[in-house]
């Protein structure tokens, strides 16, 4: 009986062990495939943003007004700009600046 | 019967060693044997159990393990206080063929033309028969450079290069710097971050703002040939923190066409060039007087004289219409020389020099990058007191102008100018005493917002613009020229100030064509001008300036409660 137990035990770790050593082997695959990808993902992302840098760019912005639009961009007056503000369900709209002795 | 004792006795020592061997059964050995083998097993799979544990807890150990892998052939990009892109590090792929180690020539050019079409290959043909290794191609596309992996030829090698590209070209030229072939950084950021740039994972993020940075760098540009300044500086720093939001310097260089440049017009005037920059020093005579509460605004000076003599050299007022009797308050917002002299003698040698030292404007730098140029150092002595007094004889650089007139203006606390975008704001230690600040505020809006001041055309309307004007001789070799370098450090809003912006024209002409607009609500026009003034150029600029970058800066950056 005692031998048996044995001979049974020896196969099950047999097994256990083969079983964890590929699943360990998938496991690395499956690791390597995701972090391959990420990286490939990851590179495309920063060129994407590299472009989007570059075309969003002041200077080029500039370009794509003097060549699409007729009028010329102006500088917003500050005194023009308001604010909102939403109290008890109601808005209420005051200016951005606000005046101060030193005006 | 003695021997036959003795027999007896060998014959029971041999008895039980042959018992004790008897006793040792072969099931005993077998189960020693099967334990020894369990125990190997078992070791096995522990390692293997923890191998999977070690595998399924790695995530964050494995993105380090890449990053170090790379670290040769690596560096961080650089990125603008909104996640802009100013520098990216692209790898690129170059292809080399190393003509020993091809085996089917034939074959080897048929693959190659198939990848690369519009290539001549009679000359790949000729350096194939020589032995020397030759390049096929630099900076090949991915998908090249895969069809080249594919085809397994080891005669075929292919290398990794880093490849820096700037997409702001021009606009940080004098902030980032540039980097050699060899991954080093050799000057600006590139260079003084470098080995943070070679091992950090995270990009570097800098405090500027790409937008405010155009703007500011479009206006110089737009003004260089109305006044025909040789160069031009202009920063902009928030008072409160140090944190600069745009540094300018003309003219500047495309980074990308890595030029070795030798001119010196080319040098970053904001933080290398050290000027002597005339009256804007008063402001600091004024601020050391009320710190050291030896004189206050309202403080008056009488029978001020026209001119005073020091070492032989006759020191005067630029207008002889300045009145003999000014307060401290109208000494600075008429920028009176004389009257500043007297201040600067009541506080003293000591105390002003201590007050210079204290706000950073007389001592080399510490800074961001290595560019930083080193205040000219002199002797101090009655005549060099009363020189320092209205800016003449003591040298500075713009951004260490920048740093004293926050830390006097933001209600004393001591600052450090920085381009690099910090985590936690660091605390500040108060430098100055209660109430210069807002004494030296005050006056600084009335020299732009009074007629009698020097700053008028950078009233803009809705920003409180405070400011101070400095007209100055340059100095080449120790002699002065008729050229000038006109300064105007512009400071907003003066009731809680936010921001300082300087703006530095080098050498620069009267422009007589040039129309003038008041900003005093009449709407007069001014054309003809003759004065090579500071508050008649730089001035001017300053108020452009202003007007282009406010909105953005008071609705982007603005405080929410």
């Amino acid at each position: 009986m005692r031998k048996i137990i044995l001979i049974f035990s020896v196969i099950f770790l047999i097994v256990i062990t083969t079983i964890t050593k590929n699943s360990t082997k998938k496991l690395e695959n499956q690791i390597f495939t995701i972090k391959e990808n990420i990286s490939v993902l990851k590179d495309q992302y920063e060129m994407e943003l590299l472009d989007y840098s570059f075309l969003s760019s002041p200077k080029k912005l500039l370009e794509y007004q003097l060549q699409y639009f007729e009028k010329d961009l102006i500088p917003t007056d500050i005194n023009n700009i308001k604010k909102i503000n939403k109290k008890n369900n109601k808005f209420i709209i005051t200016n951005f600046n606000k005046k101060t002795k030193h005006e | 019967m003695n021997n036959d004792n003795r027999e007896r006795l060998v014959l029971e020592n041999y008895e039980n060693e042959f018992f004790y061997k008897r006793n040792k059964s072969n099931l005993n050995i077998t189960f020693n044997r099967i334990a020894f083998i369990f125990f190997i097993f078992l070791i096995i799979c522990t390692i293997y159990t923890i191998k999977v544990f070690y595998l399924g807890s790695l995530n964050s150990k494995i993105n380090k393990e890449i990053s170090l892998l790379v670290k040769n052939n690596y560096r961080a990009d650089i990125i603008d206080i909104n996640g802009n892109f100013l520098a990216k590090t692209v790898n690129t792929i170059n292809v080399g063929i190393n003509p020993s180690l091809v085996i089917n020539k034939k074959k080897l050019l048929i693959n190659l033309q198939i990848i690369f079409p519009n290539k001549d290959f009679s000359k790949i043909k000729k350096k194939l028969n020589s032995k020397k290794f030759f390049y096929l191609d630099k900076q090949i596309n991915q998908k090249n450079y895969e069809k080249i992996r594919l085809l397994g030829d080891k005669s075929v090698i292919s290398e990794e290069k880093l490849s820096r590209i700037y997409p702001q070209e021009n606009l940080f030229s004098h902030i980032i710097g540039q980097i050699d072939d060899d991954n080093n950084g050799i000057s600006g950021i590139e260079k003084y971050f470098d080995y943070e740039l070679k091992t950090r994972k995270e990009p570097l993020r800098l405090t500027v703002d790409t937008d405010i940075q155009f703007l500011i760098r479009e206006e110089l540009i737009r003004f260089q040939p109305i006044f025909q300044n040789i160069g031009s500086a202009a920063i902009l720093m928030n008072v409160n923190n140090g944190n600069i939001l745009s540094m300018i310097s003309l003219p500047d260089f495309n980074l990308n066409k890595r030029e070795n440049i030798k001119d010196v017009n080319y040098i970053n005037r904001a933080t290398k060039g050290v000027y002597e920059l005339g009256s804007v020093f008063k402001t600091f005579t004024i601020a050391a007087g009320l710190n050291e509460k030896v004189i206050e605004p309202e403080t008056k000076f009488e029978n001020l004289p026209k001119k005073i003599k020091c070492a032989g050299r006759s020191i005067g007022e630029y207008d002889n219409k300045i009145p003999s009797n000014l307060t401290v308050e109208q000494i600075l917002i008429r920028s009176g020389n004389i009257g500043s002299v007297r201040i600067g003698q009541k506080v003293g040698i000591e105390k002003l020099k201590f007050f210079l030292e204290k706000i950073g404007v007389l001592n080399k730098i510490d800074f961001d990058i290595e560019e930083v140029g080193q205040p000219i150092s002199f002797k101090w002595g009655k005549c060099k007191l009363v020189t320092a007094s209205f800016g003449h004889g003591i040298t500075t650089t713009p951004l260490q102008l920048a740093k004293g007139y926050s830390i006097i203006t933001n209600g004393g606390y001591d600052i450090k100018p920085t381009l690099i975008k910090k985590k936690e704001e660091e605390k500040k230690e108060k430098i100055l005493e209660d109430g210069v600040s807002n004494k030296i505020n005050l006056i600084l809006r009335k020299i732009v917002s009074s007629e009698e001041g020097t700053a008028n055309f950078a009233n803009i309307s809705g920003y409180e613009v405070g400011g101070k004007t400095g007209t100055a001789q340059k100095s080449v070799d120790g002699i002065y020229s008729k050229s000038k370098v006109n300064t105007f450090v512009a400071v907003f809003p003066t009731s809680k100030p936010q921001y300082i912006l300087i703006v530095l024209l080098d050498e620069p002409k009267p422009n007589k064509e040039y129309v003038y607009y008041y900003k005093n609500g009449t709407g007069w026009k001014y054309k003809g001008n003759w004065r090579n003034t500071a508050g008649w150029t730089s001035v001017e600029i300053a108020g452009k300036i202003i007007e282009k970058i406010g909105p953005i800066l008071a609705t982007k950056y603005m405080e929410v409660n």
